[in-house]
């Protein structure tokens, strides 16, 4: 079972990713948030605006989640993502992938596997803002065609 | 053929709005929607080698959604979005 979508930067928060991975058949639950960190690149942050291409992105995120389905071969697995569209000041949230499964090993496994895919995949642009009132997009990576 | 290209993170930037309406002669292939952007960027922004760099980097994705190579011929697209170096998360 998924959930994906693209939100308002204000709307992203855990609690609806708990309620969606309840699930009385899953001894692990996973929770991954990632936030905006004040230093990169001895940069100092104060926020990141992202821009996405929703559309898919969407597709991308529910193919992730049917390839580790299928490689950790899970059955009862459920799955909560929701990325961040627009400025998310220091601090606060831009991704929560929230996974349940019926072991902890799948749950961690599967978890990582999202986050990493989607890091290379998902058609996703940080413009990061500085202390000193400078931004800069970052340089990110080239997705792969065949 | 008029072509519509949809643009994101860093290429909004360099030319300033969220897609470029593009006229051709003829049938064309993605190579030369990416040659159009450089020869945009060589007149309007001749001294920023980083630019052309980050086109020339990007990928393409069809109106079918799917990411595509610089051979891909437009038939029945309208619409094609370049899809520059990508950092989420």
């Amino acid at each position: 079972m998924l959930h994906v979508a693209i939100v308002d930067t204000k709307k992203i928060n855990i609690i609806r990713a708990e309620k969606f991975v309840k699930n009385f058949n899953a001894g692990a639950s996973i929770f991954f948030v990632g936030n905006i960190r004040k230093n990169n690149n001895n940069k100092n942050v104060t926020g990141i605006t992202y821009d996405s291409f929703n559309k898919l992105v969407i597709k991308i995120f529910k193919k992730i989640y049917s390839e580790g389905i299928k490689k950790f071969r899970l059955k009862k697995a459920k799955v909560f993502i929701e990325h961040a569209k627009g400025y998310v000041p220091l601090g606060k949230p831009s991704i929560i992938i929230a996974v349940s499964c019926k072991h902890r090993s799948e749950a961690y496994q599967l978890s990582r596997y999202l986050i990493e895919q989607i890091k290379i995949r998902a058609p996703i642009w940080k413009k990061e803002y500085y202390k000193n009132q400078k931004s800069e997009w970052l340089k990110g990576t080239s997705i792969k065609v065949k | 053929m008029k072509i519509k290209v949809k643009l994101f993170g860093n290429c909004k930037d360099i030319f300033k709005n969220s897609a470029l309406h593009l006229n051709f002669n003829k049938k064309i292939k993605v190579k030369d929607i990416r040659n159009k952007l450089i020869e945009i960027i060589e007149i309007k922004h001749s001294t920023n080698k980083s630019y052309k760099d980050l086109i020339k980097k990007s990928a393409f994705c069809s109106e079918q959604d799917e990411i595509v190579n610089d051979s891909y011929v437009l038939k029945k697209d309208k619409i094609i979005s370049i899809i520059p170096p990508i950092g989420g998360g």
